[in-house]
Protein backbone atom coordinates (compact mmCIF):
# COMPACT_ATOMS: atom_id res chain seq x y z
CA UNK A 1 0.00 0.00 0.00
CA UNK A 2 1.47 3.45 -0.78
CA UNK A 3 2.31 5.30 2.46
CA UNK A 4 -0.18 8.10 1.00
CA UNK A 5 -2.91 5.69 1.29
CA UNK A 6 -2.31 4.01 4.37
CA UNK A 7 -2.17 7.62 5.90
CA UNK A 8 -5.35 8.44 4.91
CA UNK A 9 -6.50 4.82 6.30
CA UNK A 10 -4.82 5.53 9.32
CA UNK A 11 -6.24 9.37 9.78
CA UNK A 12 -9.81 8.04 8.75
CA UNK A 13 -9.66 5.02 11.69
CA UNK A 14 -8.32 7.74 14.15
CA UNK A 15 -11.35 10.00 13.14
CA UNK A 16 -14.23 7.14 13.48
CA UNK A 17 -12.42 6.15 16.65
CA UNK A 18 -12.55 9.61 18.19
CA UNK A 19 -16.47 10.26 16.96
CA UNK A 20 -17.17 6.44 18.15
CA UNK A 21 -16.13 7.16 21.49
CA UNK A 22 -17.40 10.41 21.83
CA UNK A 23 -20.90 9.63 20.76
CA UNK A 24 -20.30 6.72 23.67
CA UNK A 25 -19.54 9.22 26.18
CA UNK A 26 -22.59 11.13 25.55
CA UNK A 27 -24.87 8.26 25.20
CA UNK A 28 -23.86 5.40 27.88
CA UNK A 29 -21.88 8.32 30.17
CA UNK A 30 -22.23 9.46 33.81
CA UNK A 31 -25.54 11.96 33.90
CA UNK A 32 -25.83 13.78 36.83
CA UNK A 33 -29.06 14.96 38.44
CA UNK A 34 -29.87 18.83 39.46
CA UNK A 35 -31.84 19.46 42.54
CA UNK A 36 -31.19 18.61 46.38
CA UNK A 37 -30.81 15.18 47.35
CA UNK A 38 -29.94 13.31 50.69
CA UNK A 39 -27.33 10.70 50.49
CA UNK A 40 -25.89 8.23 53.27
CA UNK A 41 -22.30 7.56 53.75
CA UNK A 42 -20.91 4.68 55.33
CA UNK A 43 -17.19 4.91 56.28
CA UNK A 44 -15.39 1.83 57.82
CA UNK A 45 -12.35 2.68 58.64
CA UNK A 46 -8.67 0.30 59.20
CA UNK A 47 -9.90 -0.77 62.86
CA UNK A 48 -13.11 -1.73 62.08
CA UNK A 49 -14.81 1.24 63.26
CA UNK A 50 -17.57 2.59 61.08
CA UNK A 51 -18.80 6.18 60.97
CA UNK A 52 -22.41 6.99 59.00
CA UNK A 53 -23.20 10.38 57.66
CA UNK A 54 -26.21 11.68 56.02
CA UNK A 55 -25.39 14.11 53.56
CA UNK A 56 -27.52 17.23 52.13
CA UNK A 57 -26.13 17.99 48.57
CA UNK A 58 -26.89 20.09 45.41
CA UNK A 59 -24.53 18.59 43.72
CA UNK A 60 -24.63 16.13 40.60
CA UNK A 61 -21.88 14.03 41.46
CA UNK A 62 -20.14 12.18 44.68
CA UNK A 63 -17.01 13.79 44.17
CA UNK A 64 -17.80 16.83 44.23
CA UNK A 65 -20.45 16.33 47.12
CA UNK A 66 -17.91 14.73 49.53
CA UNK A 67 -15.06 17.35 48.85
CA UNK A 68 -17.32 20.29 50.33
CA UNK A 69 -17.59 18.74 53.43
CA UNK A 70 -14.42 18.16 53.66
CA UNK A 71 -15.12 14.44 54.12
CA UNK A 72 -13.11 12.78 51.02
CA UNK A 73 -9.61 14.16 49.70
CA UNK A 74 -6.97 12.95 47.30
CA UNK A 75 -5.25 14.05 44.11
CA UNK A 76 -5.71 14.50 40.57
CA UNK A 77 -4.58 11.68 38.39
CA UNK A 78 -5.15 10.08 35.48
CA UNK A 79 -8.16 8.80 36.05
CA UNK A 80 -9.74 11.75 37.47
CA UNK A 81 -10.03 12.00 41.59
CA UNK A 82 -7.31 9.99 43.51
CA UNK A 83 -9.45 9.54 47.10
CA UNK A 84 -5.89 9.33 49.39
CA UNK A 85 -8.30 10.11 52.80
CA UNK A 86 -11.56 9.51 53.96
CA UNK A 87 -13.08 10.78 57.25
CA UNK A 88 -9.66 11.94 58.49
CA UNK A 89 -8.04 8.09 58.04
CA UNK A 90 -5.70 8.05 54.85
CA UNK A 91 -4.60 5.08 52.99
CA UNK A 92 -1.39 4.63 51.83
CA UNK A 93 -0.29 3.63 48.32
CA UNK A 94 2.61 2.61 49.15
CA UNK A 95 1.27 -0.09 51.66
CA UNK A 96 -1.21 -1.16 49.11
CA UNK A 97 -4.22 0.29 50.85
CA UNK A 98 -6.74 1.75 48.41
CA UNK A 99 -10.22 3.61 49.63
CA UNK A 100 -13.02 1.62 47.45
CA UNK A 101 -16.85 2.44 47.88
CA UNK A 102 -19.54 0.99 46.76
CA UNK A 103 -23.00 2.30 45.45
CA UNK A 104 -26.23 1.00 47.04
CA UNK A 105 -24.20 -2.38 47.94
CA UNK A 106 -22.84 -2.99 44.94
CA UNK A 107 -19.04 -2.04 43.34
CA UNK A 108 -19.21 1.43 41.57
CA UNK A 109 -18.79 1.95 38.24
CA UNK A 110 -16.94 5.44 37.93
CA UNK A 111 -14.15 7.26 40.19
CA UNK A 112 -15.49 9.46 42.71
CA UNK A 113 -16.04 12.42 40.19
CA UNK A 114 -17.52 10.50 37.67
CA UNK A 115 -20.27 9.05 40.21
CA UNK A 116 -23.87 10.61 39.60
CA UNK A 117 -25.95 10.76 43.11
CA UNK A 118 -29.50 10.16 43.46
CA UNK A 119 -32.15 10.60 46.11
CA UNK A 120 -31.65 8.21 49.18
CA UNK A 121 -28.15 6.66 47.83
CA UNK A 122 -26.00 5.25 50.30
CA UNK A 123 -22.13 4.75 49.63
CA UNK A 124 -20.29 2.58 51.64
CA UNK A 125 -16.34 3.27 51.73
CA UNK A 126 -13.90 0.68 52.97
CA UNK A 127 -9.93 0.10 52.67
CA UNK A 128 -9.23 -2.15 50.63
CA UNK A 129 -5.25 -3.56 51.04
CA UNK A 130 -3.42 -5.09 48.47
CA UNK B 1 29.46 -7.27 18.59
CA UNK B 2 29.40 -8.13 22.47
CA UNK B 3 30.16 -4.59 23.32
CA UNK B 4 27.57 -3.15 21.08
CA UNK B 5 24.46 -5.43 22.65
CA UNK B 6 25.94 -4.45 26.45
CA UNK B 7 25.54 -0.71 24.75
CA UNK B 8 21.67 -1.37 23.27
CA UNK B 9 20.60 -3.33 27.02
CA UNK B 10 22.31 -0.28 28.77
CA UNK B 11 20.89 2.81 26.93
CA UNK B 12 17.46 0.49 26.44
CA UNK B 13 17.59 0.23 30.50
CA UNK B 14 18.27 4.65 30.43
CA UNK B 15 15.49 4.46 28.44
CA UNK B 16 13.05 2.70 30.77
CA UNK B 17 14.19 4.97 33.56
CA UNK B 18 13.77 8.02 31.61
CA UNK B 19 10.49 7.09 30.54
CA UNK B 20 9.34 6.44 34.49
CA UNK B 21 11.06 9.53 35.42
CA UNK B 22 9.43 11.42 32.66
CA UNK B 23 6.17 10.22 33.42
CA UNK B 24 6.51 11.77 37.11
CA UNK B 25 7.87 14.85 35.87
CA UNK B 26 4.22 15.48 34.05
CA UNK B 27 2.63 13.67 36.28
CA UNK B 28 0.43 17.08 37.21
CA UNK B 29 -0.66 17.01 34.11
CA UNK B 30 -3.35 14.10 33.90
CA UNK B 31 -2.82 11.34 30.74
CA UNK B 32 -0.01 13.79 29.61
CA UNK B 33 3.41 11.95 29.23
CA UNK B 34 6.32 10.41 26.77
CA UNK B 35 5.59 6.66 27.00
CA UNK B 36 4.74 6.20 23.17
CA UNK B 37 7.07 9.30 22.16
CA UNK B 38 10.06 7.34 23.80
CA UNK B 39 8.85 3.89 23.04
CA UNK B 40 8.29 4.88 18.88
CA UNK B 41 11.63 6.07 19.26
CA UNK B 42 13.27 2.86 20.82
CA UNK B 43 11.72 0.57 18.50
CA UNK B 44 12.83 2.50 15.19
CA UNK B 45 16.21 2.63 16.64
CA UNK B 46 16.54 -0.69 18.40
CA UNK B 47 13.70 -3.28 16.81
CA UNK B 48 12.49 -5.71 18.94
CA UNK B 49 14.97 -5.18 21.66
CA UNK B 50 12.62 -2.30 22.53
CA UNK B 51 10.78 -4.68 24.46
CA UNK B 52 13.23 -5.10 27.16
CA UNK B 53 13.05 -1.32 28.16
CA UNK B 54 9.18 -2.16 27.98
CA UNK B 55 10.23 -5.41 30.55
CA UNK B 56 12.13 -2.76 32.56
CA UNK B 57 9.61 0.20 32.37
CA UNK B 58 6.38 -2.39 33.51
CA UNK B 59 9.09 -3.71 36.26
CA UNK B 60 9.41 -0.52 37.62
CA UNK B 61 6.01 0.45 37.79
CA UNK B 62 5.09 -3.10 39.06
CA UNK B 63 7.92 -2.41 41.99
CA UNK B 64 7.19 0.82 42.90
CA UNK B 65 3.18 1.37 43.00
CA UNK B 66 2.68 -2.28 43.35
CA UNK B 67 1.64 -5.26 41.52
CA UNK B 68 -2.02 -4.77 41.49
CA UNK B 69 -4.96 -5.51 39.20
CA UNK B 70 -4.30 -2.02 37.36
CA UNK B 71 -0.91 -3.21 36.08
CA UNK B 72 -1.86 -6.27 34.40
CA UNK B 73 -2.97 -4.77 31.49
CA UNK B 74 0.98 -3.03 31.11
CA UNK B 75 2.24 -6.61 30.61
CA UNK B 76 0.52 -5.72 27.16
CA UNK B 77 -0.10 -2.90 26.67
CA UNK B 78 3.40 -1.27 25.46
CA UNK B 79 4.22 -3.91 23.38
CA UNK B 80 1.23 -3.61 21.55
CA UNK B 81 2.80 -0.27 20.58
CA UNK B 82 6.40 -2.44 19.66
CA UNK B 83 5.14 -4.64 17.72
CA UNK B 84 2.65 -1.71 15.82
CA UNK B 85 5.92 0.05 15.08
CA UNK B 86 8.29 -2.56 13.56
CA UNK B 87 6.78 -2.87 10.37
CA UNK B 88 7.05 0.82 10.05
CA UNK B 89 10.79 1.04 10.72
CA UNK B 90 12.19 0.50 6.92
CA UNK B 91 9.79 3.38 5.25
CA UNK B 92 9.68 6.22 8.10
CA UNK B 93 6.74 8.53 7.66
CA UNK B 94 6.85 11.08 10.98
CA UNK B 95 2.95 11.59 10.47
CA UNK B 96 2.05 7.96 10.53
CA UNK B 97 4.13 7.16 13.12
CA UNK B 98 2.65 9.73 15.15
CA UNK B 99 -0.45 8.71 14.04
CA UNK B 100 0.06 5.66 15.30
CA UNK B 101 0.96 7.09 18.78
CA UNK B 102 -2.45 8.74 18.70
CA UNK B 103 -4.29 5.41 17.54
CA UNK B 104 -2.51 3.69 21.01
CA UNK B 105 -3.42 6.55 23.00
CA UNK B 106 -7.01 6.88 22.01
CA UNK B 107 -7.54 3.55 22.61
CA UNK B 108 -5.11 2.67 25.85
CA UNK B 109 -8.82 2.49 28.11
CA UNK B 110 -10.58 0.36 25.74
CA UNK B 111 -6.88 -1.81 25.72
CA UNK B 112 -7.05 -1.90 29.66
CA UNK B 113 -10.76 -2.83 29.88
CA UNK B 114 -9.68 -6.64 28.26
CA UNK B 115 -8.50 -7.18 31.75
CA UNK B 116 -11.75 -6.16 33.62
CA UNK B 117 -13.55 -7.89 30.97
CA UNK B 118 -11.77 -11.19 32.10
CA UNK B 119 -12.13 -10.82 35.90
CA UNK B 120 -15.59 -9.29 35.93
CA UNK B 121 -17.54 -9.64 32.73
CA UNK B 122 -18.53 -7.56 29.54
CA UNK B 123 -20.57 -4.71 31.27
CA UNK B 124 -17.83 -4.20 33.84
CA UNK B 125 -15.11 -3.93 31.10
CA UNK B 126 -17.94 -2.10 29.05
CA UNK B 127 -18.33 0.54 31.95
CA UNK B 128 -14.57 0.66 32.57
CA UNK B 129 -14.02 1.66 28.93
CA UNK B 130 -16.87 4.48 29.17
CA UNK B 131 -15.48 5.92 32.39
CA UNK B 132 -12.13 6.69 31.20
CA UNK B 133 -13.87 7.59 27.50
CA UNK B 134 -12.53 11.62 28.31
CA UNK B 135 -9.20 10.77 30.11
CA UNK B 136 -8.20 8.51 26.76
CA UNK B 137 -9.39 11.78 24.50
CA UNK B 138 -6.77 13.68 26.11
CA UNK B 139 -3.95 10.79 26.19
CA UNK B 140 -4.37 10.47 22.33
CA UNK B 141 -4.54 14.02 21.92
CA UNK B 142 -0.98 14.52 24.07
CA UNK B 143 0.45 11.75 22.28
CA UNK B 144 -0.46 13.61 18.45
CA UNK B 145 0.87 16.89 19.17
CA UNK B 146 3.58 14.84 21.59
CA UNK B 147 5.38 12.86 18.78
CA UNK B 148 4.37 15.17 15.97
CA UNK B 149 6.78 17.56 17.98
CA UNK B 150 9.41 15.43 19.46
CA UNK B 151 9.88 11.94 17.67
CA UNK B 152 12.13 13.35 14.49
CA UNK B 153 14.52 15.20 16.85
CA UNK B 154 14.83 12.35 19.58
CA UNK B 155 15.19 9.84 16.73
CA UNK B 156 17.94 11.74 15.15
CA UNK B 157 19.95 11.76 18.97
CA UNK B 158 18.81 7.99 19.08
CA UNK B 159 21.12 7.29 15.62
CA UNK B 160 24.00 9.03 17.12
CA UNK B 161 24.64 6.34 19.99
Amino acid sequence: MKKSRKTLLIVLILVLVIAAMVAAWFYFGPNGVAGKKTITVEVTHLDGTTNTFEVKTDEEFLGPALENIKLISGSDSEYGLFIDTVDGEYADPEKSEWWVFTVNGEMGNYGADQQPIADKDVYAFSVYEG
Amino acid sequence: MKDSRLRDLIVLGLLACLMFGAKFALQNIPNVHLGAVLIIVATLRFGYKALYMVFVYIMLEGLFFGFSIWWVPYIYIWAILVLAVLPQRRHKSWLLLSLTGALHGYLFGAMCSLVTIVLSGLKAGFAFWIAGIPYDLIHGTSNLVLCLVLLRPLYNLAEKY
